[in-house]
């Protein structure tokens, strides 16, 4: 095994590459969103309430490209629905019925948000803390969708945790850019500066975790090779996510820090923000794809 | 139930690939596909000593291969669609090309590189027993072409007379997913999960 075999591992697999790039932060956008509300409740301002609301197409629409760019690497789309048949048994089936049921309440959710007075509040609080426990349930899914016994380099700890951190990383950064699009600005940016200060701890954890994982890979062998062969370069792809993810959260703080705090941030520098730790994401999600290897052969 | 499985005699092999051939040539598989696989497995080094003189520990043997048909085969396991199932009569494992997404999860989980995605068909293709020669009373095509008589198919309580159940590098240990392959060691093949054991044709059979 080298290099090469782990390179076409990965580039099969692109548009779950894609998938697992945008669809934790997508959701964890949303669910940052979805907070504003929940946590202020009727003390929100209703006009800004309703911008919200109309807003979660960012993360709504982000997480959608990456379910649907994941459904372009099926051999044959139109068998899909017997995906339900493995819920509960098959990691895969849980994953994408999780994301459904995220995606089709959200969905709904997002279109009522268009009625002509709003919706009721107290509903509309109660459906979105349901939505935020769908969006868990489905980041989690994500994280463990190819946790098989025998897959022994992806049934690790640290890859389940790593998927969580790219959320808490790349999440902050979406739900900056769909709050500023809305119009909200926080009252001293504590929102706003919270949020950064969260990518930032994130992309900490994140670089710690890849570190250990690259350490890790040479160990990890069968007779084929190592996880190392097939991802030679984990590491310094990892120093290439670490100098992306750190632009973007940097660029997400000095937007943040320079613009006055009564005035709404701009949307199109902190979606740069947002694409720069995106990047980095997928960097470390090919690197991911390429270290598939099993027990056996 | 009457659970089926292949055995392998190791002592017999000579590595010749006629099985893989003859399973290519009767399931009229294209480049690139093969249902059964034969692993070329090298051990061992050579060294100089002090005064020039060589000795070596080096061997090889080859390995012939194709699904075992486990009783917990991890492919059915992580299937979504079902697809992937075990015949209910022969413990065979099979792919309902009607219920088949093509996504790939039992390639990258069996531990043995036994399903494949055929991306022009659109679904995973392995080798399934040759399940139609066995309600004609045949043997799979690889076991009857085998010259050196090393490969067997049977009921597992006959095949299990013929070896241990596989546990020789580079495959994985049995309690993984419980092949349905009993295997007489050649005497230099190592134990499984040693990886000194290298597969020295991975371009020709990964």
């Amino acid at each position: 095994m080298n290099a090469a075999v782990g390179f076409a591992n990965a580039w099969d697999e692109i548009t779950l590459v894609l998938f697992t790039t945008l669809a934790p932060s997508g959701v964890a956008a949303l669910i940052i969103m979805a907070l504003v509300f929940v946590a202020r409740g009727p003390a929100l301002d209703a006009a800004l309430r309703v911008a919200i609301d109309r807003f979660l197409w960012i993360p709504i629409l982000v997480t959608m490209v990456g379910l649907v760019a994941s459904a372009t690497h099926l051999g044959n789309p139109a068998n899909a629905l017997y995906v339900l048949a493995g819920i509960g048994r098959s990691p895969l089936s849980n994953e994408v019925a999780s994301g459904v049921v995220f995606l089709g309440s959200a969905g709904v959710y997002w279109l009522t948000a268009f009625s002509a007075d709003g919706g009721r509040p107290r509903l509309r609080r109660a459906a979105l803390i349901v939505i935020c426990v769908l969006g868990v349930v489905f980041v989690t899914a994500i994280a463990f969708a190819y946790d098989a016994e025998t897959i022994e380099s992806w049934h690790l700890p640290v890859v389940p945790l790593s998927l969580w951190a790219n959320a808490l990383l790349g999440g902050p950064l979406l739900a900056l850019v769909g709050l500023a699009a809305a119009g909200y600005r926080s009252r001293d940016s504590r929102l706003e500066r919270g949020l950064v200060a969260v990518a930032a701890l994130a992309w900490a954890a994140n670089v710690a975790l890849y570190l250990l994982w690259g350490a890790s890979l040479p160990q990890i062998e069968n007779a084929l090779g190592s996880a190392s062969d097939l991802a030679p370069a984990f590491v310094p792809l990892a120093g290439v996510f670490a100098m992306l993810a750190a632009a973007g959260v940097a660029l997400a703080g000095m937007t943040t820090a320079r613009v006055p705090a009564a005035a709404t941030l701009p949307p199109w520098r902190l979606s740069a923000a947002f694409a720069l730790a995106a990047a980095g994401l997928f960097v470390m999600r090919f690197a991911f794809y390429m270290t598939r290897m099993t027990v056996g052969l | 139930m009457t659970q089926y499985a292949f055995s392998f005699d190791g002592t017999r092999c000579t590595g010749c690939k006629t099985c893989e051939m003859a399973c290519k040539d009767y399931k009229d598989l294209d480049l690139g596909v093969a249902h059964r696989k034969v692993y070329e497995v090298t051990t061992g080094e050579t060294k100089r000593d002090d005064k020039g003189c060589f000795t070596t520990t080096c061997a090889s043997y080859p390995l012939s291969l194709s699904c075992n048909h486990c009783d917990d085969p991890t492919c059915v396991r992580v299937c979504p669609t079902g697809a992937m199932h075990k015949d209910a009569e022969t413990g065979l494992v099979a792919v309902d090309a009607g219920k088949c997404v093509g996504c790939g999860y039992c390639h990258m989980a069996c531990p043995y590189n036994a399903p494949k995605v055929n991306r022009e068909k659109g679904h995973s293709v392995k080798c399934d027993g040759c399940a139609e020669r066995l309600v004609s009373g045949e043997q799979p095509v690889c076991v009857e072409a085998c010259p050196a008589r090393a490969l067997d198919f049977g009921p597992v309580d006959e095949m299990r007379k013929k070896g241990e159940r596989a546990a020789i590098a580079p495959l994985p240990e049995p309690s993984y997913t419980q092949p349905n392959l009993y295997v007489k060691a050649s005497a230099d093949a190592k134990p499984a999960g040693d990886a000194a054991a290298k597969v020295s044709n991975p371009l020709e059979v990964m």
